[in-house]
């Protein structure tokens, strides 16, 4: 059983008494309806109703169309559905009950409006040449040699990355060949996953092709539900994107430079475990990518990948100069510090 | 063995921030909790029990030594056990649970309580039930770190994951060595 969401409801050719009327139905039906539907004057409303059936062909989809009650109820267009009314424009409540819950299932299960394609590394994504009010025209990414390295050293997965981006409005959903699904809020910065991440690694170090989908916000819920999925912060899937991309070209492109991290990542990011003592000399320390995988035992691909997932987060800060500052540990509370991870970890 | 001499990292926070849970995940025995039914209303509908005194467990180095997992009680009438608890610790981690109706003032509540001992030692802080409740974000807690000039480490945890009472642990034991 879905979760009740609130499916919002633009009047198409309505009078303003005929607008009270579906109002007043709607109302009573409240109770009756797995969700909840409401009127709303926005453009951005989940469904439009249209008085008129003669606007049809031109009305924006998904819609719900006026059909007198003893006109018969067909239901020949796609993403349209008819709504019996009475010779007074009421409709009928027992039916209005059925049809809208029907209709909410089918939104949910329907197919998203538009469909690209794009592999991770290297994408050409082309919208679909069906118009549609509703779709979000995905744009090509930037090629990754259009800028010079040296302003943008941290290209890799860009588009993909440019897919996961807040951008305050979007729904999208990501599917690589093997099937996994990633749906991406990108109003809330939110992900939801049909499985745990760290199991596309390969897809984010390789390039995976996959598709993107746009959906309506009301059917991104609903799918969302339906699949029992929860909500993930999308700083994590960024993350562990960047933190798989191939990033040694990183090693020559900050030859010589010093860096370091304005804070800590969140350690608690996937991949992140083994990367504890690197963020904390990082954090403490300025220098550059030889000198940290020599200070801290780690090599100098792991402190690229780190780099890479930090820039992400805006965590990367470069200086003039190195600054060690070595922190007076002895040697005691070092084996000390050891064998508590020994036992830690075991 | 006196306080002061033993091994140990204690785990601080508010009431059903997951202090009693954390040690129960990561202790090889089970843990002793000096539990009781909260005497303040609110905390009452929350939690069935809550700690009165502490929680303990403890984990073996090699060579037999051991390694103390102390939880301080979370009702503030209970605070004074803070500073005997941290005596001679090497750590203090600090969960904060972020369906907690302010937790920015949380995190700075527990902060202040500590700051004696902060001053010698280190903390790691972990945001629970982040599940329940999105914000603030770890950015958020940053900033309030930054404004006080901490430089704590902040993760978001699962109390009841073995691996992120570990993670916790893992970042102390980094934060002790470098920061």
């Amino acid at each position: 059983m879905l979760g009740q969401l609130t499916i919002r409801l633009k009047l198409q050719g309505f009078t303003e008494t005929e607008r009270q009327k579906l109002d007043s139905i709607l109302a009573l039906a409240e109770l009756r309806l797995d969700n909840l539907w409401q009127i709303y004057d926005g453009d951005d409303a989940d469904i439009t109703v249209i008085r008129d059936i003669s606007l049809l062909e031109s009305a924006p989809r998904p819609c719900i169309y006026y059909v007198g009650v003893d006109d018969g109820a067909e239901l020949p267009y796609e993403n349209a559905w008819p709504l019996e009314v009475d010779e007074q424009q009421v409709p009928r409540l027992r039916l209005l009950v059925e049809r809208f819950n029907q209709i909410a299932v089918e939104l949910a299960n329907a197919e998203p409006v538009q469909e690209t394609v794009a592999p991770v590394s290297a994408p050409v994504v082309e919208p679909t040449t069906v118009p549609e009010p509703a779709a979000e025209v995905v744009e090509a990414a930037p090629e990754t040699d259009a800028a010079p390295a040296e302003q943008n050293p941290y290209a890799a997965s860009e588009v993909l990355l440019d897919h996961l981006a807040a951008d305050g409005e979007s729904h999208k959903l990501l599917t690589f060949e093997s099937g996994e699904k990633i749906f991406v809020d990108g109003e809330k910065d939110l992900y939801f996953s049909s499985v745990v991440i760290e199991t596309m690694a390969d897809h984010f170090r390789n390039g995976t092709p996959y598709t993107v989908k746009t959906l309506q916000p009301v059917l991104f819920e609903m799918q969302v539900e339906q699949a029992e999925l929860s909500a993930e912060p999308m700083t994590h899937l960024r993350w562990y994107v960047a933190l798989m991309a191939p990033s040694e070209h990183l090693q020559d492109e900050l030859q010589g430079k010093t860096v370091s991290l304005k804070r800590w990542p969140d350690l608690g990011l996937p991949g992140c475990t083994r990367l504890i003592r690197l963020a904390a000399f990082m954090q403490s320390n300025v220098s550059t990518i030889e000198n940290i995988a020599e200070k801290t035992n780690t090599p100098a691909a792991e402190v690229c990948a780190f780099l890479n997932a930090c820039n992400i987060e805006g965590l990367v800060q470069y200086s003039d100069a190195e600054v060690i500052h070595e922190k007076k540990v002895e040697d005691s509370f070092k084996s000390l510090l050891s064998r508590i991870s020994d036992r830690v970890n075991a | 063995m006196n306080e002061e001499h033993k091994l140990k990292f204690v785990f601080t926070g508010s009431v059903g921030a997951g202090k009693t849970t954390a040690i129960r995940q990561i202790s090889e025995v089970d843990p002793i909790s000096t539990e009781a039914k909260p005497s303040d209303e609110t905390i009452a509908r929350r939690k069935g029990t809550t700690t009165v005194a502490m929680d303990y467990g403890q984990l073996t180095l090699d060579g037999g030594q051991l390694l103390y997992l102390y939880g301080t009680p979370g009702q503030r009438r209970f605070d004074f056990m803070c500073e005997i608890l941290t005596k001679g610790a090497l750590g203090l981690i600090i969960l904060v649970d972020n369906s907690h109706e302010d937790p920015m003032s949380e995190l700075d509540y527990y902060l202040n309580l500590n700051a004696a001992f902060l001053r010698q030692s280190a903390a790691v802080i972990g945001v629970t039930h982040y599940d329940e409740k999105a914000t603030p974000t770890v950015s958020d807690y940053y900033k309030v770190l930054e404004e006080r000039g901490d430089p704590w480490p902040v993760m978001h945890v699962d109390a009841r994951k073995a691996d992120d009472v570990r993670l916790l642990l893992n970042t102390m034991l980094a934060t002790l060595e470098y920061v």
